[in-house]
């Protein structure tokens, strides 16, 4: 339980230095004030991405420290849908945080392109 | 069995809780020494990623203490942005299992001495009907 706790807690970190999220939340009360969105839509949109982002950390940080894997093997390891883990690396395949770097029977071996932390800045200048 | 201490982090603001805890202290106000205290210029100064590395380093709770909505802010709205940015991380926490009242922000000002005494003693009682953290399991021993 607490180390599967600590994992999550060390992408919620990752997920935070997200510049869309951190700008979004920086923003709050005065898109909420304006009228452009209502709390709860804000409070949605913001639960969105962070999960998103938690998810994205939690599989950068296991293709860190495990090294290359597959979709099936991340899908056993964090508990996430095959079609969740493969639509989160398409887009991370498309940032530059993640590359395929070899095949395993049916399946893509991917692993993360640098560290995370450099990740986040690469995908800062895209 | 010693009975369980909690640990506490606690982030206050330069101007106004800091000097509330100083003012607790000089008027030789009693509270628990669970709280480990760290000076910031401002509680919007407190990133998310801090308050969860606390979590994650094993800490049982983490106040958040700050100068008084809507205007008492030294930096204009720097406790509007800790306000919402602890809203967001107590969901983070119970989708994590963390309970969500581990996590805490407080306005204090600098003629709150009594206020901050009392904040501290109340998250304490709090944090032992809770227990330990679920990051460390059987911790709690000392601070």
């Amino acid at each position: 339980m607490s180390e599967s706790l600590r994992r999550k807690l060390e992408a919620a970190i990752g997920a935070f230095k997200d510049e869309r999220l951190r700008w979004l939340v920086g923003r709050s009360e005065e898109l909420v004030l304006s009228g452009k969105m209502s709390k709860e839509e804000f409070d949605n949109r913001v639960s969105d991405i962070l999960q998103t982002e938690i998810e994205r950390w939690l599989i950068l940080n296991e293709l860190k420290t495990k090294g290359p894997q597959t979709i099936e093997t991340l899908s056993r390891t964090l508990g996430l849908t095959h079609r969740r883990i493969l639509e989160h690396m398409i887009a991370m395949r498309w940032l530059g945080r993640v590359s395929v770097v070899e095949e395993e029977g049916d399946w893509y071996l991917y692993a993360a392109t640098g560290s995370p932390e450099t990740a986040t800045e690469e995908e800062t200048k895209r | 069995m010693s009975e369980f201490s909690p640990r506490i982090v606690g982030f206050l603001c330069n101007w106004c809780s800091y000097a509330g805890a100083d003012l607790a202290g000089l008027s030789r106000l009693e509270y628990p020494t669970n709280i480990r205290i760290i000076r910031v210029m401002c509680s919007g100064r407190v990133d998310p990623a801090f308050i969860i590395e606390a979590f994650k380093e094993g800490a049982d709770g983490v106040l958040v203490a700050g100068c008084h909505l809507p205007s008492d802010c030294h930096y204009i709205a720097g406790n509007f942005k800790a306000n919402r940015r602890v809203a967001l991380l107590k969901r983070v926490l119970e989708q994590f299992g963390i309970d969500p009242e581990r996590l805490r922000i407080e306005w204090v000002s600098a003629s709150e001495g009594q206020k901050f005494a009392m904040v501290v003693t109340k998250m304490v009682e709090d944090l032992k009907k809770l227990g330990p953290s679920p990051i460390r399991p059987g911790g709690g021993d000392g601070v």
